[in-house]
C-alpha cells in the first residue's frame, strides 16, 4: 500500500493551510461568495440542504486501520458518529460545521488523508476496482497506475478550472468492476503481442443526463506514456470542451460534437509533441509505485477447508455465498462487508463499526481494506482460517449481512434526504426495496442482481447501469420514479432501457415486484440471472407486465 | 492609478507595456509584420484561439497577453503551457479575472506576470498578492517530471521570475551564445541531463565536448567543458551532468528549467571522432561514470554504423542507478526511425563496482580476464579489426591504454588516425573525472 513521504505530508499539510487562508480571504471580502465556490468545492465542502458536507478522497478506496479508525473518530468529533461511503469510493461527513473545516482536514491530514479534489471542476479522485491485488483474473494490480494518476492530477496547475468535473477509473482485470467505461477516462490494464503490459484507453463514458458508453481511444498506450496520454486529452478537453452550457460540458459531448476521429487527431498532435519530449513516468517511477503495492506475504497462511466450518452454521454458509469471492492465493478469500442491511441507509457506516472493520483488517487481514463504488466495504486478503471469527465479529456488529450482489444489495444517491439537487427522495426508496424482499424471502431465489437508485437526473446512483435502474423526477410537485432495464456497469457495458412512464412512490413497489416477478415465472432455470433473462426476451414482456395490454395502461 | 495593475513576483507595479502597439492574431496572420515591429507588439489573445498557428512568429514576440474572462475559465493556463512548449520565451501576462488564489496556477502554467483591473486590485490589494509570491506549493507535477519518486523541491513558484530572454545576458562580443533550455531530466539524486536549444549556425562533431555554463556571481560567465550527448544532427543539444555538493557551476546549473538561457562558447573540440581511427570492424568505447556522454552522441549518429559493423559501449560505475541515463538511451535505439535498423549491432555492457549487479567489477579486469568477451561471445580485441575510444577517469584510461598497447593497437589523432583515441585534454588538465562532470 502507498505510503506517503516527506513529499506527500508537506504537500497535504500546505492545502489545509491554504484553506484557511481561502476562508480567511472570504471572511475578509477579498474573495466574492462566487469566487469563493470553486475553491471550496475542490477542498471537498459542499452546501447541502442541512448543513455543509465534506466529501473525504479515499484514492482508489484503499484504506488502512489507522485511516479507518481517523474516519470513526472524526464521525464522532465532527458529525453525527456515522458515515456515508459513497459510489466513488469516497466518505462523506453529513453534518459538517464550516468553522470546523479546517481542523477536519488537519486530522486528516495527520493519518495522511485530505479532501482535495473530491468535487468542483478539476481532475475528481481516482477510483478503481476494489478486489485490486486480490482479484484471481487480474493482469496487474492496476493502483500503481492509479496512484499514479492522483499524484499527478493534485494540484495540476492547468487543469484546476475545467469546464466540467473530470473522473479517471482504472482496472487491471478484464472483468470490469470500476465502470471504466463510464468515466471520463477508462483505463484497462492489457498486454501487447510482446507480452508488455500497458492500457487501453476509453474516453467520454459517463452518466448524468446523457448517458454515453467510452469509447475506445487507444487499445495500447505503455505505461510509460499514460501521463502524456491522459495529458493530452485533458488539454484539448480544457481547451475546446463547452462552457456556455453546463448541461453539455462533460467531455463526451466534446468527443460526441467533434466525432471519435477528430477529437482522436486533435488529442494525438498534442500527444505526439508530449512524447517525443519525454517519457512521463519515467521507468523509476514506475518502480517505485510498484514496490509500493507489492503484496503482502501470502505463503504464511495455513491450507484450511472452509466447506468444515459451513457445516457447522447454517448462516455463515449462507453469507459465504454471496459474500465471499476466490482470492489469487488458494488459502485467501477476498470477503465483501455488506453496508446494505435491509431498512438501513445504503453505504452508511457507524463509528463503531468502521472500527470493528479496522480491528478486523489489523488482526486478520494484512491491514488493508478497500471501498466499493457499490458502497460495501471489502477485506481484500483474508485467510481462510479466519473466516469463522471474522464473521462472528461482523455478527456483532450488525455487519453481517449476507446480500453482496442480490437484490437489497442497493446502490442509492443520499437523494432528496440531503441533496440539493435531487428532485426526489431514494434512500426511502432503497430501505422499502431491500426490506420488501427480505420479507418475502426471495432474496436467494432471485439471485444476481443489481438494483441502483438515483434521486436525480445527474445519476449519482448510476441508475443506467443498475439490471434494474430507478431515477427520481419531479413531476409537477410530485415525485416520479422511471424504470430502467438491462443496464451493465461492466466490460460487457450497457445502458439500460426506459420501460416506459414513471410510477408514482407508492406504485414504485408494485412495478419492482412485477418485474422480478416475471423474471421468476419465464426464466428457465435458476442459471438464467436476471440480466441474460432480459437480454433474451428484451423489454416487451416486462412492459407488458408492468403496463398491461397498450390502451388499457394508465398513462 | 491606470486601469491596470500588474502582478509580478516583485509585487504590483505598473504596466511597461505602455506605447507597445497592440495587435491582435489577425494582423499577425494576414499583414506583414517585420520581426522588428513584432518585437515591439503587445499581441492580445483570446483564450480560445489556436496559439499553434502562431509557432514560426513566436520567436520574434516579446509580449503576449491571455484573457481571462471569469474566475471559473481555466483555457488560459491551457493556452499558457501550449505557447511554452512551442518554444515562446518571451513575458507571458494573464489578463482579466484572475483570483489571488490562481497566482499558483498561472505561474506554474507559465505566465510571469497577471494583469488585473484597478477595481479588482482594491479588493484584492497588494498583501494578499505578496503572501502566495511568498507562499511556496510543492508541486506533483515537477517532482514526477524530475523523474524522482521523493526528491523535495525547494523552489518557489519559479516560472514567474523575470522572463529571460536571450537578450537579457550582454554576450555581445564575448564570442559567447544564449542557449534556450528545452528540458531537464533528472536521473537520480545526484544527475541530470538537459537539452538546449542549439544556436544559429552552431556545428560540432558527434563525439566532441563545448564549454557551457551560467553567468557568475562576479558576472563573468561561469564555464565548464561538457560532452554533448546528442548526435550532430539534432537540432537541440543535450547533456549529462552530476551534481557536486557546494560546485560553483552545478549546484546552480541543478536548478535550471524550461526556457532558461544558458551560455556556451560555440567551439566544439575533442578527440573522441571517428576520423581519428583507422577503418576496422569493431568499435570497443570505454567509459566510466559521465564518461559515457561522448558514446551516446556517438550511437546515435548514422555514421558510426556506416564505419563499423559492431560496436560494444562498456560503462563501468559506482551504483546501478548511475548507469540509467546511458540504458534509457540505449534502449532508444531500436525505436530510432533513423538508426533504428542498426540495433542489433549495438552490444551494451554495463557493469557496476559497487552494488551486486550481474556484471559487477572494474572493466579492466574483466578485459584481463576475458570475461566481457565470453558475456558478449565476443572474439578477443585484435589489431587487425578492431579500434576502441577510452573516457572515463585518470586510472581507467591509464589501465585500458595500456591494455590495448599490449594488443597491439596504438593512439591515434585527427591529423594521424591509427587504433584507438582516448578523451585525454580534459583528463590530465580540468578534471579528474571524466568528461561531462563539472564542479
Amino acid at each position: 500500500m502507498y505510503s506517503y513521504n516527506d513529499f506527500d505530508k508537506n504537500f497535504v499539510r500546505q492545502r489545509v493551510n491554504e484553506f484557511r487562508g481561502q476562508v480567511q480571504r472570504r471572511i475578509d471580502g477579498v474573495l466574492t461568495e462566487e469566487e469563493f465556490l470553486p475553491l471550496r468545492l475542490q477542498n471537498g465542502l459542499y452546501m447541502q440542504i442541512h448543513s455543509y458536507m465534506l466529501r473525504v478522497a479515499i484514492p482508489y478506496g484503499t484504506l488502512n486501520s489507522k485511516k479507518m479508525r481517523q474516519l470513526a473518530l472524526i464521525s464522532e468529533k465532527y458529525d453525527k458518529g456515522y458515515g456515508h461511503f459513497t459510489t466513488r469510493q469516497n466518505i462523506q461527513y453529513n453534518w459538517i460545521k464550516l468553522s470546523e473545516v479546517a481542523d477536519v482536514l488537519a486530522d486528516l491530514a495527520e493519518v495522511d488523508m485530505h479532501a482535495i479534489q473530491t468535487s468542483g471542476n478539476c481532475i475528481r479522485n481516482v477510483t478503481s476496482d476494489h478486489f485490486a491485488g486480490a482479484a484471481v483474473d487480474e493482469i496487474e494490480d492496476p493502483r500503481p497506475v492509479a496512484e499514479l494518476l492522483r499524484q499527478w492530477s493534485t494540484g495540476h496547475p492547468e487543469y484546476a478550472f475545467l469546464p466540467r468535473k473530470f473522473k479517471i477509473a482504472v482496472t487491471g482485470s478484464p472483468h470490469d468492476r470500476a465502470a471504466i467505461a463510464f468515466h471520463d477516462i477508462g483505463l484497462c490494464a492489457v498486454r501487447n503481442d510482446d507480452g508488455e503490459i500497458g492500457y487501453k484507453i476509453y474516453i467520454g463514458g459517463g452518466l448524468g443526463r446523457m448517458p454515453r458508453i467510452g469509447r475506445v481511444l487507444s487499445e495500447f498506450i505503455p505505461k510509460t506514456q499514460l501521463l502524456n496520454y491522459v495529458d493530452s486529452i485533458i488539454h484539448v478537453y480544457n481547451r475546446f470542451g463547452r462552457r456556455d452550457n453546463k448541461h453539455r460540458a462533460r467531455i463526451k459531448i466534446l468527443i460526441d460534437e467533434l466525432g471519435l476521429n477528430e477529437a482522436r487527431r486533435q488529442i494525438y498532435e498534442h500527444y505526439n509533441s508530449l512524447k517525443n519530449e519525454s517519457r512521463l513516468p519515467s521507468t523509476d517511477i514506475i518502480k517505485f509505485l510498484m514496490d509500493e503495492f507489492s503484496p503482502p506475504d501470502f505463503s504464511t497462511a495455513k491450507e484450511h477447508d472452509l466447506e468444515k466450518d459451513f457445516i457447522r452454521s447454517l448462516s455463515l454458509k449462507n453469507w459465504a455465498e454471496t459474500n465471499l469471492t476466490s482470492h489469487r492465493d488458494p488459502n485467501h478469500v477476498i470477503v465483501s462487508v455488506s453496508l446494505k442491511k435491509p431498512g438501513a441507509t445504503p453505504g452508511d457506516a457507524t463509528a463503531k463499526q468502521m472500527r470493528v472493520l479496522a480491528d478486523l483488517a489489523q488482526q486478520y487481514a494484512y491491514d488493508e481494506l478497500c471501498v466499493s463504488h457499490e458502497q460495501n466495504i471489502i477485506l481484500p486478503h483474508v485467510p481462510k482460517e479466519h473466516v469463522v471469527k471474522i464473521y462472528n465479529k461482523l455478527d456483532e456488529a450488525d455487519l453481517a449481512t449476507s446480500n453482496i450482489g442480490m437484490v437489497s444489495d442497493i446502490i442509492s444517491c443520499p437523494g432528496m434526504d440531503y441533496c440539493k439537487l435531487a428532485t426526489a427522495r431514494s434512500i426511502p426508496i432503497a430501505k422499502q426495496i431491500a426490506t420488501r424482499f427480505c420479507e418475502l424471502k426471495t432474496e436467494r431465489d432471485i439471485g444476481p442482481l443489481k438494483i441502483k437508485i438515483s434521486g436525480c437526473i445527474n445519476a449519482c446512483g448510476h441508475h443506467h447501469v443498475g439490471h434494474i435502474g430507478i431515477l427520481g423526477l419531479d413531476r409537477r410537485g410530485v415525485e416520479n420514479y422511471q424504470i430502467t432495464l438491462g443496464g451493465d456497469g461492466t466490460e460487457d457495458a450497457h445502458i439500460g432501457k426506459r420501460t416506459g412512464p414513471g410510477f408514482s412512490a407508492d406504485k414504485l413497489m408494485e412495478a419492482i415486484e412485477t418485474i422480478i416477478n416475471v423474471y421468476l415465472n419465464d426464466r428457465k432455470d435458476r442459471n438464467e440471472t436476471f440480466l441474460n433473462f432480459y437480454r433474451r426476451v428484451g423489454l416487451s414482456p416486462f412492459k407488458l407486465a408492468i403496463y398491461g395490454l397498450p390502451g388499457t395502461a394508465y398513462f | 492609478m491606470s486601469e491596470w495593475v500588474i502582478i509580478t513576483n516583485k509585487g504590483f507595479s505598473s504596466d511597461e507595456w505602455i506605447g507597445r502597439s497592440v495587435i491582435e492574431p489577425t494582423n499577425i496572420l494576414s499583414d506583414n509584420f517585420g520581426e522588428e515591429q513584432l518585437k515591439k507588439s503587445h499581441l492580445k489573445l483570446g483564450n480560445d484561439f489556436q496559439v499553434e498557428t502562431l509557432k514560426s512568429f513566436l520567436p520574434y514576440l516579446n509580449a503576449i497577453s491571455i484573457e481571462f474572462p471569469s474566475e471559473k475559465d481555466g483555457r488560459g493556463f491551457s493556452l499558457a503551457r501550449r505557447l511554452r512548449q512551442l518554444g515562446y520565451l518571451g513575458v507571458l501576462r494573464a489578463t482579466g479575472h484572475v483570483m489571488v488564489d490562481q497566482y499558483r496556477h498561472a505561474t506554474q502554467s507559465g505566465f510571469n506576470q497577471i494583469a488585473i483591473s484597478s477595481k479588482l486590485a482594491k479588493r484584492m490589494p497588494e498583501p494578499y498578492w505578496q503572501q502566495q509570491i511568498d507562499g511556496f506549493t510543492p508541486s506533483y507535477q515537477e517532482k514526477l517530471q524530475s523523474g524522482s519518486t521523493n526528491s523535495y523541491s525547494s523552489k518557489k513558484n519559479i516560472l514567474i521570475k523575470e522572463a529571460k530572454n536571450i537578450q537579457n545576458l550582454n554576450l555581445t562580443n564575448t564570442g559567447l551564445v544564449g542557449a534556450v533550455v528545452t528540458k531537464v531530466i533528472r536521473w537520480t539524486d545526484w544527475s541530470f541531463s538537459f537539452r538546449v536549444a542549439r544556436p544559429k549556425n552552431f556545428r560540432f562533431q558527434s563525439g566532441e565536448f563545448v564549454m557551457i555554463g551560467l553567468p557568475g556571481n562576479n558576472g563573468k560567465p561561469l564555464l565548464r567543458a561538457y560532452s554533448i550527448t546528442s548526435p550532430s544532427w539534432d537540432d537541440e543539444l543535450e547533456f549529462y551532468s552530476i551534481i557536486i555538493p557546494n560546485g560553483p557551476l552545478t549546484s546552480q546549473l541543478q536548478h535550471i528549467s524550461m526556457g532558461d538561457t544558458l551560455i556556451l562558447n560555440p567551439k566544439a573540440t575533442g578527440t573522441l571522432l571517428l576520423d581519428s581511427l583507422l577503418p576496422g570492424k569493431r568499435l570497443f568505447m570505454f567509459a566510466s561514470g559521465t564518461g559515457i556522454a561522448p558514446f551516446i552522441s556517438l550511437i546515435r549518429d548514422p555514421e558510426i554504423y556506416e564505419k563499423f559493423e559492431q560496436i560494444i559501449l562498456s560503462h563501468t560505475c559506482r551504483e546501478v542507478k548511475d548507469l540509467n541515463y546511458g540504458k534509457s538511451i540505449v534502449e532508444t535505439i531500436s525505436k530510432d526511425p533513423l538508426i533504428g535498423e542498426y540495433a542489433d549491432r549495438v552490444f551494451y555492457y554495463p557493469t557496476v563496482t559497487r552494488e551486486t549487479f550481474h556484471t559487477k567489477g572494474r572493466i579492466t579486469d574483466l578485459l584481463k580476464t576475458g570475461q566481457i568477451f565470453q558475456d558478449l561471445q565476443l572474439t578477443p580485441i585484435s589489431r587487425d579489426t578492431d579500434r576502441a575510444m577510452i573516457c572515463g577517469s585518470i586510472g581507467l584510461n591509464k589501465d585500458i591504454k595500456a591494455f590495448l598497447e599490449t594488443s597491439g593497437l596504438k593512439e591515434g589523432a585527427r591529423n594521424h588516425p591509427a587504433e584507438f583515441v582516448q578523451e585525454k585534454a580534459f583528463v590530465a588538465s580540468l578534471n579528474p573525472i571524466g568528461l561531462g562532470r563539472s564542479f
